[in-house]
């Protein structure tokens, strides 16, 4: 019985609070904490999307360079079952294996790197061929056809050979058919020293040069879903022994790729901030709301309801708003990611069919309603609940009330803030640093702001006080009144800073990441690698590129060793266990030089001065140094061919893997590997139209392996851009998203200024005095901001680059001058735009309202 | 010789539009008829008593005849000049010489203490004695102590009181006064009249003035009678 009561009651009090919103959505609060709510769910939803999107690209960008999605290499080949495994899980796979050897053309000879391909390969990525050397090349699906081979441009005028002769690989002849330009899982190691030669995986046999003792490299390529090769690793994993080497996205991409992932931080940072945003704008337009809503609430207490039901009333409201903001929100987010995705899918065409709605990540529509859950809940609920604190005396008075009931509920506000702010940065970027930096750039604003705001009220208050409006001119009576509503102004400031901060947080690593990826790979950054210069082309090379006006990155030498004992421990047992380091297992690229080359930096020890210098000296690059854990001084035996060197680690250096130069883990002093036989390497940029030259080199050099990474390069440029321009679109809607947050605030104090300016025109002041003073106020507040939002800005972003981007941190003086100028131009035109009503209609009706 | 007129209007009448749907459909057109066909004539140093029940108008006709608002038609003259042929600022400047007014709804402004209130319509004028002045009129109407307080801290009366200072503070040559003593206890409200046609007599002040009671209304030269916006 009492059960049915209350439901019939909550049935009155919906009716009531549906009844109170169709009214009071008419009202300004309402309709901005509503488009607050939609704008920060389509920012967050789309941000969400955009980072699921990007996710994808990577994965794509580096399934290319593994020719697949996944990697397994190994020495041996692996049990048949494995791959019967993997396609009974619905995953398609593919293989190669390669192998140096002879390649006999009638009376001439080389060294080639033989590729044995199986059917479907590559699964990802592309082929490319053409008929002639050195003509231009195009994608084919197809692979050598049994009994032909596909060969190097270049060794066509080391054999004197043309498309269609016929050469041996072992016992078997094939014929040319094809020259081949490309393939996709090239990589970056120079372990294909040799030109490369591609068969048949059916001729192998045939060959008979794959003995037992022979070195091979088995590649199976595998591609399918997410989940299935997931549930392959699982399976494959235990049975995978140390030859095996399982290659993921990770793993297998190209260096370059690791801008990706600071493109994805990047997002989760703009999220974060557009997160904040939301917030800010939500507290903001609800606590205006309840504010008005306080006097209703007293009538309404005075007429007899209880503070819950009014309570609820309003949460309801609340609840209803965000609802239709979430959906509305998603559903914007969704049309932007389609809009600005599509973009991408003309770079990509084999995206472009994932570009379907229903390929849309739905689970990252779903950050957007928890975001709004958690928004409405923690920013938008708690002012209302305290509507159960005004007394019904606030129809009789307007006043603020301040007993402790009041007190406690803005204690809840608060708390209501933070949780919400901690909760929503930590869902959405999953980092615990992140949401501490942010945090801690929240506290600082403020406590900027209280230390700025009371050294106005002090200096105000001890300069002999300010007492009235300085009416006479609009410039002292816009600078009075920044100081006659200081509060306000405080919270003012407080908030436009933190929108401002915000933008110029993102504007700021926008412009270093941006600026990063192009100094690493600049126009003109090499994309051409030559290897195996003999020494005795050394000069010869140099003079050739001289003529042709093209700059070489220098010629270094290059010998292969291998490092077996570290202070005369074996390597792998000086390595503390479990660390299975790569370099152990293979040979290393070692080089000699006297001149640190320009982009290596020591960062321990001392680069070597050529005339006093010991010959059994080293210097480790950083990374690899500390892999294997080594200090200055110690000692480290290499193998070359047969005979062992001894050398004493005197520099520990970083490398800049990523401007495509050549690069060494180890480099010796000059002479100290004199007796060992050494070839050459070096990295050119060579314009399209200076690419043509290559023929002419390869003709002049026969013997230079030449890497083409030109059009790899060109790939990686083109995904930058894409990503500069997704993040630029994420830019505009935190820009859009902060407007909202300035316009919010701005209204709050409207009300007041309109019956301000229509009083001071009953007395008689001018409509100039009236809107430039709002001007002047809005301007000086704008000013404040904009000052307030650099400083912070600078030192968050100092906090980012060197704790989530480990990049070096620079000021950003110019912004310094102009943030604040614009930041003032814009709110003061904005105070301006908005109050310029109140010259236009009537006094009398302004001063009707608000009775 | 004649004195001017210094306020004179003619056939005035104001219309409002209701679009909001909540008000009274009185007419086809959507239109609320608030006032018609009144006409003032006001000299020099008069004074005129605007009465009249409940939302008959009176607010409406004063807002009129100060140019806060525009008639629908007829005109408004001050000191011979038409209101309507002037712009907002013209109007504002007009008010600025010589118009003061008291609202039946206070309209102090919340940000500003009960002295800044009064210095306002000084400071808008350039008054560099300002503050001195504001504060002698406000020792006038009895509320030397509260200077520092701000209209939320003061009762309905004495908000009514800052603003019959700050009215004051203009040395206004017509003041418009709306329920000047509506709020006021007898006593208070007797001193207030007192101050008014003081005014009035010394500084040949014209007194516009609504009220409900009749006694303040016999005290004025004059009585304009409105019912449902039209003059009775
Ligand atoms: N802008 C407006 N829109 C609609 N109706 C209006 C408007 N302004 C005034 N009115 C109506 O015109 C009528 C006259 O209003 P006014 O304020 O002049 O009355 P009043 O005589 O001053 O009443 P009171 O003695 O209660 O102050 C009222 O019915 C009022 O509701
Ligand atoms: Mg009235």
């Amino acid at each position: 019985m009492t059960e049915r009561v209350i439901s019939l009651k909550n049935v009155k009090l919906f009716k009531i609070s549906a009844k109170l919103l169709k009214k009071e959505f008419r009202q300004r609060e309402l309709k901005i904490l509503f488009f607050a709510a939609l704008i920060s769910v389509a920012t967050v939803s789309l941000v969400s999307l955009l980072g699921d999107h990007l996710q994808r690209l990577i994965v794509h960008s580096s399934s290319q360079f593994l020719a697949a999605d996944r990697q397994l290499n190994s020495p041996r080949s692996i049990p048949d079952g494995w791959l019967k495994t993997a396609e009974s899980m619905g995953i398609e796979t593919a293989q190669t294996l390669s192998f140096a050897s002879m390649l006999f053309a009638g009376e001439q000879m080389q060294l080639v790197s033989v590729k044995a391909v199986s059917d479907r390969y590559p699964l990802k990525g592309t082929l490319e061929t053409s008929e002639k050397p050195f003509s231009p090349s195009v994608a084919t699906h197809e692979i050598p056809a049994p009994g032909t081979i596909w060969i190097n441009p270049r060794l066509f005028p080391l054999l004197s050979i043309d498309v269609g002769a016929v050469i041996s690989v072992g016992d078997k002849d094939f014929v040319v058919s094809r020259v081949l330009s490309r393939e996709p899982d090239v990589g970056f190691g120079f372990s294909a020293l040799a030109p490369r030669v591609m068969i048949n995986l059916a001729d192998l046999n045939a060959t008979g040069v794959v003995q037992p003792g022979s070195r091979l490299s088995w590649r199976y390529l595998f591609s399918g879903g997410e989940s299935e090769l997931k549930a392959l690793e699982l399976w494959l994993q235990p049975k995978l022994s140390g030859s095996h080497q399982w290659v993921g996205v990770k793993e297998g991409r190209p260096a370059i790729a690791s801008s990706m992932d600071k493109a994805e931080t990047y997002l989760l940072l703009g999220g974060s901030l557009a997160v904040l945003l939301a917030g800010v704008a939500i507290a903001m337009s609800s606590r205006q709301f309840a504010e008005k809503q306080a006097e209703t609430v007293a009538l309404l207490k005075t007429l007899g309801l209880k503070g819950s039901q009014l309570v609820v009333i309003f949460s309801l409201q609340i609840l209803f708003l965000g609802l239709v903001a979430g959906a509305l929100g998603t559903l914007l987010g969704v049309v932007g990611f389609m809009m600005g995705a599509s973009s991408l899918g003309v770079i990509f065409p084999e995206l472009n069919n994932a570009l379907t709605l229903h390929n849309v990540e739905f689970s990252s529509l779903f950050v957007g309603w928890l975001t709004v859950a958690i928004v409405m809940l923690t920013f938008a609920l708690p002012p209302i609940i305290k509507l159960k604190a005004v007394p019904p005396m606030r129809v009789l008075r307007k006043e603020q009330s301040n007993d402790a009931a009041s007190r406690a509920y803005n204690g809840l506000i608060w708390v209501g803030g933070s949780i919400g702010i901690c909760s929503l940065l930590y869902l959405y970027s999953g980092d615990w640093t992140l949401v501490l930096i942010l945090l801690m750039a929240f506290v600082l604003l403020s406590s900027l702001l209280l230390l700025f705001s009371v050294l106005v009220i002090n200096i105000v208050a001890k300069g002999g006080g300010l007492v009235g409006t300085r009416a006479g001119s609009f410039v002292q009576l816009g600078l009075a009144s920044v100081v006659r509503r200081r509060w306000q102004s405080v919270f003012q400031v407080l908030f436009f800073s933190l929108a401002l901060m915000l933008l110029a947080i993102i504007y700021l690593t926008r412009t270093s990441l941006l600026g990063d990826w192009q100094s690493q790979l600049p126009t003109g950054a090499p994309n051409h690698f030559l290897i195996n210069i003999a020494e005795e082309q050394v000069s010869d090379v140099n003079t050739y590129f001289d003529r042709k006006n093209v700059e070489t990155s220098g010629l270094y030498p290059m010998v292969r060793g291998r490092l077996t004992h570290i202070n005369s421990m074996p390597a792998k047992m000086a390595v503390s266990k479990g660390s299975n380091v790569n370099a152990l297992n293979r040979e290393l690229n070692l080089t000699w030089t006297d001149n640190l080359p320009s982009d290596n930096t020591i960062v321990k020890g001392e680069w070597w001065h050529a005339a006093e210098q010991e010959k059994n000296r080293v210097s480790v690059e950083s990374t690899l140094a500390e892999k294997l854990g080594l200090i200055l001084g110690d000692q480290l035996s290499f193998t070359i061919g047969d005979q062992k060197i001894e050398v004493e680690v005197q520099s520990i250096r970083t490398v800049a893997w990523e401007n495509m130069r050549p690069n060494f883990y180890m480099i010796f002093p000059k002479g100290a590997l004199i007796n060992f036989s050494s070839s050459y390497i070096t990295s050119v940029y060579l314009s399209p139209s200076q690419k043509v030259a290559l023929n002419d080199f390869s003709r002049s050099f026969p013997t230079v392996t030449i890497l083409e990474i030109d059009q790899l390069i060109d790939k990686i440029q083109t995904i930058i851009v894409q990503v500069s321009s997704v993040i630029s679109l994420i830019m505009y809607l935190i820009l859009a998203a902060a407007a909202l947050v300035v316009i919010a605030l701005i209204n709050i104090s409207m009300g007041e200024r309109y019956r301000e300016g229509a009083l001071l025109r009953t007395l008689g002041a001018k409509s100039k005095l009236i809107v430039w003073s709002q001007f002047v106020e809005f301007g000086v507040i704008g000013l404040l901001s904009g000052f307030v939002a650099i400083v912070s800005a600078e030192l968050v972003v100092w906090a980012i680059q060197s704790k989530l981007f480990n990049a070096s941190f620079s000021w950003h003086f110019e912004i310094w001058l102009w943030l604040p100028i614009l930041s003032g131009l814009l709110i003061g035109s904005a105070g301006f735009y908005l109050v310029r009503r109140v010259t236009t209609v009537p006094p009398l009706s302004i001063l009707r309202q608000n009775d | 010789m004649v004195e001017p007129f210094v306020i004179k209007a003619q056939n005035l009448s104001k219309r409002v539009s209701s679009v909001d749907r909540t008000a009274v459909r009185t007419t086809e057109n959507n239109s609320l008829q608030i006032l018609s066909g009144i006409d003032v004539e006001i000299k020099k140093g008069d004074s005129l008593a605007i009465v009249g029940r409940s939302g008959s108008g009176k607010t409406t006709l004063l807002g009129l005849l100060a140019g806060l608002d525009l008639p629908s038609e007829g005109a408004v003259y001050i000191l011979d000049r038409n209101l309507s042929a002037m712009d907002e600022d013209e109007r504002a400047e007009l008010r600025a010489k010589h118009i003061g007014f008291i609202f039946q709804s206070f309209q102090l402004l919340p940000s500003l203490s009960a002295l800044e209130n009064v210095m306002l319509p000084l400071e808008l004028r350039g008054d560099k004695q300002a503050q001195s002045e504001a504060g002698k009129f406000l020792e006038r109407v009895g509320l030397s102590e509260r200077l520092d307080h701000h209209p939320h801290q003061l009762s309905g009366g004495e908000q009514q009181r800052v603003a019959i200072a700050r009215a004051f503070a203009c040395k206004p040559s017509i003041l418009f006064a709306d329920e000047p003593t509506g709020n006021l206890d007898r006593e208070t409200g007797q001193q207030i009249i007192e101050l008014l046609f003081e005014l009035n007599r010394t500084e040949h002040t014209t007194l516009v003035m609504v009220t409900h009671d009749d006694s303040l209304a016999k005290k004025c030269k004059h009585i304009l009678r409105i019912d449902g916006g039209r003059q009775v």
